[in-house]
């Protein structure tokens, strides 16, 4: 059974002052229909970029490359850009991070849900508002006819979320990129909003990208996961399996410097990951992360850090054995 | 005697909104009705969602903003009879955003040495000292003092923030959201940091933030602000183990740890947050309460003492 | 310590040693600017305009030997060097007094130059504080200034200026206080939006949380922060103002003869447009062109000191 969405040899470079950024560098993952699965990592890892890359939304000064990118079986690593715009908004969709400017503050709610399925499919306005109200009401948002006329700037971040939500549903895509959906939310309203982006998910076995760099949110939402570093893939695996079992020290290193109430003690210093993160800028070799890494040694800086992969699903981006690493997981 | 050094007493803030063109004025109530009591040394954490009216009452008690009712005590003297320079003696932020918060034009040297320049402490030669002095503590190359923001990452960028809140040794440092704009990782630098600036230097904190976690490792008392108002006070290790007010309780079931064992937390808040210029009448929160009753509708609940702890609910206990 | 440590570079840019064993240098804003500059054809193209006209103001009396006052009535109406008729003794011909056009022309350029900067000075004093007083203190003293700005909007600049000047007589100082007093709202109008976004960040906030006073924000808090609208507005108003005070002379109401303006060379010229054109066309062609240039360099200037990835 072929996946969803396969990416390999994923690259993007972005071309700056100071030289050539390589944002994502050599990524590959797979998602399948019906699973979420979770982009993982801290501002700049490149989780934006390659989602961006996937939908074909990359800036003008940005280059993009891949071994191949195969969307419902259909090869699109060099589509035209017609067939990316029929497919982005039908059976690709994406969710952006900031609810307060991802809708047009000229247009009503409906004429911008109406308006994404009269782009993609020869239906009637009155369907389409039929539909759209129907997934308003799917979204949890009541009176969902007369929220129709509503404009933007009169619906809270909480309610303008739902509305991308039911947008990026209105053509029923198979693949739903999320990016962080509910960062700009209030915390009450974060736990909604990704019940209802899971149960939709469920109910239409659509697959989902979830961005995002909220180790919870992660836990609690995700099947499987990737954790990038600096344009890398560091770590993949199961949810499970990364959070029992951590295996890259970057992983390790994220797990155990979050305050988590009821397991570290409040008040005592917690512990850090050193350093900042290095700009992938120029000549780029050895392991990014060695030199913040507690284990690192002259190997590390040696050519390309090899994926290791121990299952199908289960890999990590590191010259050390799993036995070697001494330190027990933060459960 | 344990006036505490920072003692808030009924304050409450109202701004004046426009409702159209020709409807004239309507009243937000940012702030109401809001008491509550820090000593010296302790933490205390402001909690609550966006519009609960925390970050206008980081305002008033900075003096940026003036009471419209009520009063604010720093080291038992009323703010009202202070003028700002006096304030900035006692008080000192660390704002969220570490791109905002340092003027771009300026040196991190300038930056940092701000208040000192600004409130004519020492002289010149002694500045240069004091800056290097304390961004050695806060663990920035004194040598960076030449560069500017846009060559700092953002963490180094709040270290500087710390840095200018830090110089003249105020009584009090009010951090709004100070790790929330920042990455996990440098998060946890910059709340060690915190903690090390505590011990140095017994400062008091005034912990504003929308992340339990980091209230609940950092704060040693907490207030819950809802709609303008505190529903629920006390010992920080307290609320989080026994919260009695609905609020208090949804808040902690949202927080999501990385647990991968549990899934999503059944929270249902019936309604979106309400309007702060239409403020539903008797209990604010009654919309959104899963216990609210006919009293909660038509009589706001008063503020109860029970040992150290305060509650504002009818209905208040374990959920 | 747990930050990288970071160092000047060799050209006063950052590079922090990541302990990767390399460096990335990141040019500082003002690097960035001037690489911008240098492939930024409008900027080149109108700086070299702007610097062509200045020099020859500055160089006046080396590019010509005659006084533009002299009056040689002997030589009346010489056309210039590239006529049937033209000599290089005249490279632009004469005017109809007999005095040298490109003597005309050169120490013209000063009187438009000088004009345009002073009003624009005064223009800037006057927008700036309007603007800035507007933007942080907001409410009434915002609702008073933009009726003042409303005002002047509403009063056209000549008119108000030839009436100024047909009560108390033309000069050049009347010229550039009256042109100075008219020009400032533009300045005022950007100066308050950029204010307001100013101060709505934080670092405002903890200047006033420090202890500063309201004077000490505004002027070096803020103000710092205005420089680049107010370079480009700036460019943009001199060009404005040049072409005002041309107007002006034109109309007899700027500038007053003998002294050589451009606008009162073209104003002399009319008369004898049909035979002997090059008496406007000249100063037309030079006005033109310091007009365009500062137009240019204003354009080129706002592109290059934009923040990055806008337009």
């Amino acid at each position: 059974m072929t996946a969803l969405l396969e990416v390999e040899g994923l690259r993007v470079d972005l071309s700056l002052p100071a030289g050539v950024l390589h944002a994502v560098q050599d990524v590959s993952f797979h998602v399948e229909k019906g699973e979420t699965f979770s982009l993982v990592g801290e501002s700049g890892c490149g989780k934006t970029m390659t989602a961006l890359a996937v939908m074909g939304l990359l800036p003008r000064s940005a280059t993009r490359s891949a071994e191949r990118i195969l969307f419902e079986g259909e090869d699109i690593t060099h589509a035209h850009e017609r067939r990316m715009t029929a497919i982005r908004g039908a059976r690709m969709t994406m969710i952006f991070q900031e609810p307060m400017t991802s809708l047009d503050p000229c247009y009503t709610i409906g004429d911008q849900l109406e308006e994404v399925l009269l782009e993609h499919r020869r239906v009637s306005r009155r369907e389409a508002r039929e539909r759209a109200v129907f997934l308003l009401e799917k979204v949890g948002i009541t009176a969902a006819a007369s929220r129709l006329k509503q404009y933007p700037h009169q619906l809270s971040g909480g309610l303008r979320q739902r509305v991308m939500i039911a947008m990026s549903l209105m053509c029923g895509p198979s693949l739903i990129i999320a990016d962080e959906p509910t960062t700009a939310l209030d915390v009450t309203i974060q736990a909604q909003i990704l019940s209802l982006l899971v149960s939709v998910q469920k109910e239409y076995e659509t697959g989902m990208i979830l961005i995002t760099h909220d180790l919870g949110v992660v836990a609690r939402t995700a099947d499987r996961l990737a954790v990038m570093y600096c344009g890398q893939v560091v770590e993949t695996g199961t949810v499970a399996e990364v959070f029992t079992r951590p295996l890259h020290p970057y992983t390790r290193g994220l797990m155990r410097c979050i305050p988590i109430p009821g397991k570290t003690r409040p008040g005592q210093k917690l512990d850090t990951i050193p350093g900042i993160v290095p700009t992938p800028i120029g000549d780029l070799r050895g392991c990014l992360f060695r030199n913040r890494c507690p284990h690192a040694r002259p190997a590390c800086a040696g050519e390309g850090i090899e994926e290791v992969r121990l299952t199908p699903g289960r890999s990590y981006r590191c010259i050390l054995q799993p036995e070697e690493n001494p330190e027990k997981a933060a459960a | 005697m344990n006036a505490g050094i920072l003692r808030v007493e009924n304050a409450a803030k109202v701004y004046r909104v426009s409702a159209g063109m020709f409807r004239g004025g309507l009243d937000l109530h940012a702030v109401s009705d809001v008491s509550f009591r820090v000593g010296e040394g302790e933490v205390l954490g402001l909690v609550g969602e966006s519009g609960c009216g925390k970050t206008t009452m980081a305002k008033l008690i900075l003096g940026l903003e003036a009471l419209t009712r009520g009063n604010i005590f720093l080291e038992g003297r009323s703010v009202r009879k202070m003028g700002h320079r006096e304030i900035a003696r006692r008080v000192q932020p660390i704002f969220q955003d570490p791109y905002a918060s340092l003027n771009p034009r300026k040196s991190i040297g300038a930056i940092i040495s701000l208040p000192l320049r600004a409130l004519g402490m020492g002289n010149r030669g002694e500045w240069d000292e004091k800056v290097r002095e304390i961004m050695n503590l806060v663990g920035l190359p004194p040598r960076l003092r030449h560069n500017y923001p846009n060559q700092l990452s953002g963490g180094q960028r709040q270290r500087v923030a710390v840095a200018r809140a830090l110089i003249m040794r105020p009584r009090i440092v009010l951090c709004d959201e100070p790790t929330s704009a920042l990455d996990v990782s440098v998060q946890a630098q910059i709340l060690n940091l915190l903690i090390d600036m505590r011990e140095a230097m017994g400062v008091t904190y005034i912990l504003i933030s929308h992340d339990l976690a980091v209230v609940e490792h950092l704060a040693t008392s907490v207030a819950v602000m809802y709609l303008g108002r505190i529903v629920e006070s006390g010992p920080a290790a307290e609320i989080f183990r026994h919260p009695l007010h609905p609020y208090t309780q949804t808040l902690l079931a949202s927080v999501l740890t990385p647990d991968p064992r549990k899934g999503l937390p059944k929270v249902s808040l019936d309604a979106e947050y309400p309007n702060p210029i239409r403020m539903p009448p008797g209990c604010s929160f009654h919309p959104r309460c899963p216990r609210a009753q006919e009293i909660c509708r038509s009589q706001r609940p008063e503020a109860r003492e029970d040992g150290g702890r305060r509650v504002a609910c009818h209905f208040p206990g374990p959920a | 310590m747990s930050d990288a440590a970071t160092h000047p570079g060799p050209n006063g840019a950052v590079a922090p040693d990541e302990g990767l064993g390399r460096q990335v240098v990141f040019p500082t804003p003002g690097q960035v600017m001037r690489m911008r500059m240098r492939h930024h054809k409008g900027f080149i193209f109108g700086a070299v305009f702007v610097l062509a006209i200045f020099l020859m103001a500055v160089f006046a009396p080396m590019l010509t030997s005659y006084n533009p006052y002299t009056q040689h009535l002997s030589h009346r109406l010489v056309p210039p060097v590239w006529d049937a008729k033209g000599t290089w003794k005249h490279p632009l011909g004469t005017d109809n007094l007999g005095r040298d056009y490109l003597s005309r022309l050169v120490y013209g350029s000063r009187v438009s130059l000088l004009i345009g900067f002073s009003c624009m000075l005064i223009a800037m004093v006057i927008g700036t504080l309007l603007g800035m007083s507007a933007g942080y203190f907001g409410g009434k003293v915002d609702m008073l200034v933009g009726f003042i700005i409303t005002v002047r909007l509403a009063l056209p600049a000549v008119l108000v200026a030839v009436a100024v000047v047909a009560l108390i007589g033309g000069s050049m100082q009347v010229v550039i206080l009256v042109l100075g007093c008219l020009i400032w709202d533009r300045f005022a109008v950007v100066l308050r939006t950029s204010t307001q976004q100013v101060c709505s960040m934080d670092y405002v906030d903890a200047a006033r949380a420090a202890g500063c006073s309201t004077l000490r924000i505004m002027f070096r808090e803020i103000l710092p922060n205005l420089f680049n609208n107010l370079m480009v507005i700036a460019t943009l108003e001199i060009g404005r103002a040049i072409l005002l005070e041309a107007a002006l002379s034109f109309l007899g109401m700027g500038v007053q003869p003998p002294t050589p303006s451009w606008g009162l060379m073209i104003s002399e010229g009319k008369e004898y447009m049909l035979f002997q054109p090059y008496l406007i066309t000249v100063p037309g062609v030079a006005l033109f062109i310091l007009v365009l240039g500062m137009n240019l360099l204003g354009d080129g200037l706002r592109d290059v000191t934009a923040p990055e990835g806008q337009a």
